[in-house]
């Protein structure tokens, strides 16, 4: 708890892990979105099979123009995007990756994640205000209109595994899971089939789909990217920025999907844990699995439209959550 | 000094000039980001001191909430295109503002006294939860249904028909 010293050296760590996660998962969209459009998509940057591409994505926006356009508020439009980096970093702070294997291992790890992850939306709306243009006055309150009405699924969701597992704590929220390759493992192993009916595997199922789903829409892609719908409003919050800015947004963009793979590898697929291989592979497989799910998902479906995205969420998603913490809360107390 | 302490010194600092700005800059979008930015490093001092689900709690409900509400507020009724305001209750302000800082200070010294606090977990976050569903249960019901009527009157008054 208390080693001060080692603060600035783990600060370090979870930078690097931050970029070289975002630049695989970048390089990981490039060559899968190009695959399902069938292209070969990059193949020259890095020389084998373009995988210095992030890198080369990286530092081209550096030589371009910082623009700031004439009407737009300077210092909150220059400040929006590296204000949007913060809580990307400040998330991977609580992931463990392994038993013990944490940059900060706090008993309200889960909490911790969906406080921080309230922050983005600051950015978003700093932006869109600072730009000074409807367009991105439209796309952040869609943005944060969004953002305000799937942070409940995504809570609910969260909460039913607190309560399933007993605590807030990401890494004893892994222990508690009896069987790491199983979405649900929550049951009584004395009820038999009857258990997996009747126990806590159906609401946990919910709650994983309420958790994917106001994932997307927390990150914004694709079946929820109306924010930055480019066929309505351009590129929404983002429409005035351009060069390293727009890539600081981008990059966190990138760091939340790499987040929000890691904490549902934790909460529904046991994290870490998996046989033979060494836990922090099986850590990294689970999380790959999550990126590559997203980007599938990014590149294949339609746009919702706004209204019913918003409808989805107030009518269904969150009621339904409300319904599951009420059941995991009936079922605990009648299995006691 | 203790690196806790540094840290301490740095978030207090940042509170202070935070909260200034919110109140001394004209225009209305830059103090709603003020009083955010205030708001996290309160947030960051309670988790500093061991009172980590204050903390959080304050960052997800003022900032995440709270703050992002004033500027949807904001956006929405135009002030943000002409958002310099000003209006001449400044010394009354000031006065209110001195007041409840003496009565703040007063409560503080008067039960901490010279007592050095440490920078630990005051109570875990557990016990709270318990406390909160066995001894407390009542209140916390009552505020519940607080909160409910706000909500069903924020309905009411927002339909039209």
């Amino acid at each position: 708890m208390t080693h001060w010293a080692l603060i600035p050296i783990q600060s370090v760590v979870i930078l690097v892990a931050v970029l070289l996660s975002t630049g695989v998962l970048l390089y990981a969209l490039l060559k899968i979105h190009s695959r399902i459009m069938n292209r070969v998509g990059p193949m020259y940057a890095g020389r084998f099979h373009g995988v210095g591409q992030p890198i080369a994505e990286f530092l081209k926006p550096i030589q371009k123009e910082d623009i700031v356009p004439t009407l737009a508020d300077a210092p909150v439009f220059k400040i929006a995007p590296l204000i949007a980096l913060i809580p990307a970093f400040l998330v991977f702070a609580v992931i463990p990756i392994a038993p013990g294997l944490v940059g900060a291992n706090i008993d309200l790890g889960l909490f911790y994640v969906l406080a921080i992850s309230a922050l983005s939306a600051i950015a978003i709306v700093m932006a869109a205000y600072a730009s000074a243009s409807k367009f991105t006055l439209v796309g952040g309150l869609r943005a944060v209109g969004q953002i305000i009405a799937y942070e409940l699924p995504i809570v609910l969701g969260a909460v039913t595994i607190a309560m399933i597992a007993e605590t807030l704590s990401l890494s004893k929220i892994v222990d508690a899971q009896s069987f790491p390759f199983v979405v649900w493992p929550y049951w009584g192993p004395h009820h038999g089939i009857a258990g997996w009916i009747f126990g806590l595997v159906p609401w946990g199922a919910i709650a994983f789909g309420m958790f994917m789903l106001a994932s997307f829409a927390e990150v914004m892609w694709n079946p929820f990217d109306m924010p930055a719908a480019e066929s309505e409003i351009i590129t929404g919050p983002y429409t005035e920025y351009s060069g390293m800015r727009f890539i600081f947004f981008y990059m966190s963009e990138f760091a939340h999907v790499v987040a929000l793979s890691a904490i549902a590898s934790l909460l529904f697929f046991g994290g870490w844990r998996g046989p033979i291989l060494p836990p922090v592979l099986w850590f990294l497989i689970k999380v790959s699995v999550f990126g590559v799910f997203f980007i599938w998902v990014r590149f294949t479906m339609p746009r919702l439209r706004e209204d019913q995205l918003q409808k989805l969420a107030w009518k269904l998603l969150i009621p339904l959550g409300l319904l599951t913490v009420l059941g995991v809360a009936i079922t605990k107390v009648i299995n006691k | 000094m203790a690196l806790p302490t540094i840290a301490f010194w740095i978030l207090a600092a940042f509170t202070a000039v935070s909260t200034l700005f919110t109140v001394l800059t004209r225009n209305v979008v830059h103090s709603a980001l003020g009083l955010a930015a205030s708001l996290i490093g309160a947030a960051a001092l309670f988790i500093l001191f061991g009172a980590q689900f204050v903390g959080l709690a304050q960052i997800l409900i003022y900032v995440g909430a709270v703050v992002i509400l004033f500027m949807f507020g904001i956006m929405l009724t135009g002030t943000a295109v002409r958002p310099v305001v000003d209006n001449d209750q400044r010394p009354a302000a000031a006065l209110v503002a001195l007041a409840v800082f003496l009565v703040l200070a007063a409560g503080i010294v008067s039960s901490f006294g010279t007592k050095k606090v440490r920078f630990q977990v005051a109570f875990p976050t557990v016990q709270l939860g318990h406390q909160l569903f066995t001894t407390w249960v009542l209140p916390f019901e009552a505020v519940s249904i607080l909160l409910l009527a706000a909500l069903v009157g924020a309905i009411v008054l927002a339909r039209r028909d």
